[in-house]
């Protein structure tokens, strides 16, 4: 048994660290989110230094993911890596539409209908909130055949494709609502091979989310850390005052706990795991639940510990806040997750 | 690339297997009611346990122990927990006083009670905590007065775990004029037995005698007692503190499973297995029990790969508190009005509501969770001190 970073993986982390704080360091991000919602040249460079590679292990992309977090990397990477398709252009997956509220119903229903043509499949249909769709080329989507739900890939750009922009809480990471009427579809994965292919979408995006999450809660503590060690007020660091140490202290406790189970998850939902039935759904579940706590928690101490200057657009804590929030409320609740450990644990 | 592993490798799992195996035919009966096994039992555990090989596993051979990694004594913390075994007695012993002496001790000391630790012979209790000196423990207020020879101590020390049944005691006292209060204390092996030595039981709110008050009245301690330098007790003791916190988490946390199992157990015998809230409230429990046990093997990792207690070690011990007290505190609850029972006529003859009592001392027992969160403040975040 052996529970830490390798040298590769501790070597990975710190290049990219370095990468990221100093290509988006705070006040380009806030701009970027401001602006255009993500970096035009993040995307090839990303590329370039092996992102999309394929020999990559859930673990490593997790030390990405949660990297990412903690940078709020403005490139459509998580939106691309849940959907996995073969090459290296940016991607999203669109499941939720007016008849699939949670990724783990997907294979059960879709309001978007596909039909087979002589000229190929054709797609047609709403699918809602579809995230970063403004960054992206692709999309995966699931629709509904005549035997049942499958999984289909559209060009972004392909005819009869709407893209309707959402005003969204993460600048960073936009919703959009894709409108598809007659649009040309490629089948990625058949009405059999779909609920497979859909959980295993659901353990890399709730993963690599939990690593993200778990980034975010760790930008979070830092950002305290250094105003607590700095900001002075009755001729002392506030630092020094127990109502800022502990809460400090106590998002510290909460970044190490969710770290522990984020690995875990990556480890197992890996292709290296060993899984016995429900364990990958567990071990995901639990990491989904303490990392967006620890994210959402981790900034609302940060907000407090920095006073009115942390209540500013111009202090960047607010981006972090905004994405652990978009977290908090990407697909299912962290009850429902909690609901599916209770089943494993007390029977349904 | 290479990953994590979080598998046992071959070795470690046949390590595991022979340890359940000789578990399941040693072990007494566990009480039914999950009732604390008596004294007597506990000695004689500790010293089976000793005859089977597994006392002192991360000692060095040199030293009589199995020189194993850390990752094996947090195998036995496991097993030993799944299995229902009892407490290991001599835990301050076995986990604190012998890596001190095997750390700072003179060879004569090392000869006098390694052994015997490991043996379950000599059980040790630390006396450490005095009414004026807790949280702040540089208050130390227990005198040793130069004397040929050795030293003579008077003072009291409170809280003990343990002393009632110890033989031995790893003491803290002051032995410097008036100063820097971290100097001029030194640590000491005191004999139970020495003339000048009461040791009156304490009752603790559950109604157990875990730990009691020592008091000492002009006890003699010759020179081999001292344990390192003479005024310079302060990093013994802090050595002692660091062992108490590192490895020990694995043990906690092995416990902690167990703990929650029988609380889904008793979920499902007071008729709460549909209840959404109480199906909630359990999973979110589970959450928080996985990733201290996760956390407790990113430890060991740790210590394996440094030989030094990581910051985590003070994350397990501070939420592990925690937890403990709202397994104990859901269960109590989910008894309802038959909470209000206890002794024969309770729910499991009274187990929770005796380990929600005790487990409020989980928080001040070991460094009181405030003192843990300054610690991680002040040594891992990296902010002032607070005086
Ligand atoms: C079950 C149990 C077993 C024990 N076993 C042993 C043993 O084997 N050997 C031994 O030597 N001792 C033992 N102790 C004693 C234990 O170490 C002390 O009780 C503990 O360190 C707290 O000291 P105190 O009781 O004097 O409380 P105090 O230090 O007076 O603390 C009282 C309260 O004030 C808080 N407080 C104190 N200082 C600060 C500060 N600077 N900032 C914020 N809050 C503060 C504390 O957190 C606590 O809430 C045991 C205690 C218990 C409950």
């Amino acid at each position: 048994m052996e529970f830490g970073f390798t040298e590769q993986q501790r070597h990975l982390r710190e290049v990219t660290r370095a990468y990221l704080a100093e290509r988006y360091p705070p006040d380009r991000v806030a701009a970027l989110a401001d602006g255009a919602g993500h970096a035009p040249d993040g995307w090839a460079s990303l590329v370039e230094l092996g992102w999309r590679d394929g020999d990559l292990g859930l673990v490593e992309q997790a030390v990405l993911a949660d990297e990412s977090g903690y940078a709020l990397h403005p490139v459509p990477w998580w939106s691309t890596l849940c959907a996995a398709l073969p090459g290296t252009a940016p991607a999203t997956v669109a499941c939720h539409d007016d008849d699939c509220a949670t990724l783990d119903a997907a294979h059960r229903a879709s309001a978007v209908r596909a039909v087979a043509g002589p000229g190929g499949w054709r797609v047609s249909g709403v699918k809602r909130l579809v995230p970063d769709l403004a960054a992206v080329t692709e999309v995966l989507l699931t629709a509904g055949t005549a035997e049942g739900v499958a999984l289909f890939r559209v060009r972004r750009d392909a005819a009869g494709v709407t893209v309707v922009d959402r005003a969204g809480l993460d600048g960073l990471r936009r919703p959009a609502d894709l409108r598809l009427a007659d649009t040309p579809a490629e089948p990625v994965a058949g009405v059999a091979g779909t609920p497979a292919a859909l959980r295993r979408l659901r353990w890399r995006a709730y993963t690599l989310l939990a690593a993200e999450a778990l980034g975010v809660a760790r930008r979070a503590y830092d950002l305290a850390v250094a105003h607590a060690r700095t900001r002075t007020q009755f001729g002392r660091p506030i630092g020094a005052f127990q109502g800022v140490s502990f809460r400090v202290a106590d998002s510290y406790v909460a970044v190490e706990l969710a770290h522990s189970l984020v690995y875990r998850a990556a480890w197992l939902a890996g292709p290296d795991g060993d899984r016995p039935d429900g364990t990958v759904d567990e071990a995901v579940a639990a990491a989904v639940v303490a990392a967006r706590d620890a994210a959402v928690r981790g900034c609302e101490h940060a907000i407090q510990v920095l006073g009115g200057i942390g209540m500013t657009w111009e202090h960047p804590v607010h981006r972090w806040y905004r994405r652990a929030l978009w977290i908090r409320g990407f697909d299912a609740p962290s009850a429902r997750h909690r609901a599916g450990l209770a089943r494993a644990l007390l029977g349904s | 690339m290479s990953l994590v592993d979080l598998n046992d490798s071959t070795e470690q799992a046949a390590f595991r297997a022979g340890l359940r195996a000789w578990l399941r035919e040693r072990l007494p009966e566990p009480a039914p009611d999950g009732a604390p096994p008596d004294p007597a039992d506990l000695r004689d555990w500790t010293k089976q346990v000793h005859a089977a090989g597994y006392a002192g596993l991360t000692w060095p051979v040199a030293y009589g122990g199995r020189g194993l990694s850390p990752v094996h004594q947090g195998i036995f913390a496991e097993e030993c927990a799944l299995a229902g075994a009892p407490d290991q007695l001599n835990v301050i012993g076995l986990n604190m006083v012998g890596p001190t002496l095997i750390r700072y001790g003179t060879p004569a000391q090392q000869e006098r009670h390694l052994a015997a630790i490991l043996a379950g012979d000599h059980v040790f209790c630390q006396g450490f905590s005095e009414p004026e000196a807790g949280s702040d423990l540089a208050a130390v207020r227990t005198a040793a007065r130069r004397v040929p020879g050795g030293f003579v101590v008077d003072g009291e020390k409170l809280w003990s775990s343990y002393a009632p049944l110890a033989d031995h005691c790893l003491l803290l006292a002051r032995t410097g004029p008036d100063g820097p209060r971290h100097r001029g204390l030194t640590c000491f092996l005191l004999d139970m037995r020495a003339p000048g030595v009461t040791v009156r039981p304490l009752r603790q709110i559950n109604g157990a005698a875990e730990f009691g008050q020592i008091l000492l009245d002009g006890v003699r301690i010759g020179d081999d007692c001292v344990v390192g330098e003479v005024d310079a007790g302060w990093a013994v003791a802090m050595t002692t503190l660091a062992h108490e916190r590192g490895t020990f988490g694995v043990t906690l946390n092995a416990r902690l499973s167990v703990q929650f199992d029988r609380l889904l157990a008793t979920v499902r015998a007071t008729g709460h297995a549909d209840d959404p809230l109480v199906r909630d409230e359990v999973a979110q429990l589970h959450v928080e029990v996985q990733a201290l046990r996760w956390t407790g093997y990113r430890a060991l990792t740790g210590l394996q790969r440094t030989g030094e207690p990581g910051p985590e070690s003070a994350v397990l011990k501070l939420h592990w508190s925690h937890v403990h007290q709202r397994v104990c505190d859901l269960a109590v609850r989910l008894l309802g009005d038959r909470a209000a029972l206890d002794g024969p006529d309770a729910f499991w003859a009274g187990y929770w509501q005796g380990q929600l009592l005790r487990s409020r001392g989980n928080t001040i027992e070991g460094g009181t969770s405030e003192i843990l969160r300054g610690l991680i403040a002040e040594r891992v975040a990296g902010l002032p001190r607070w005086r």
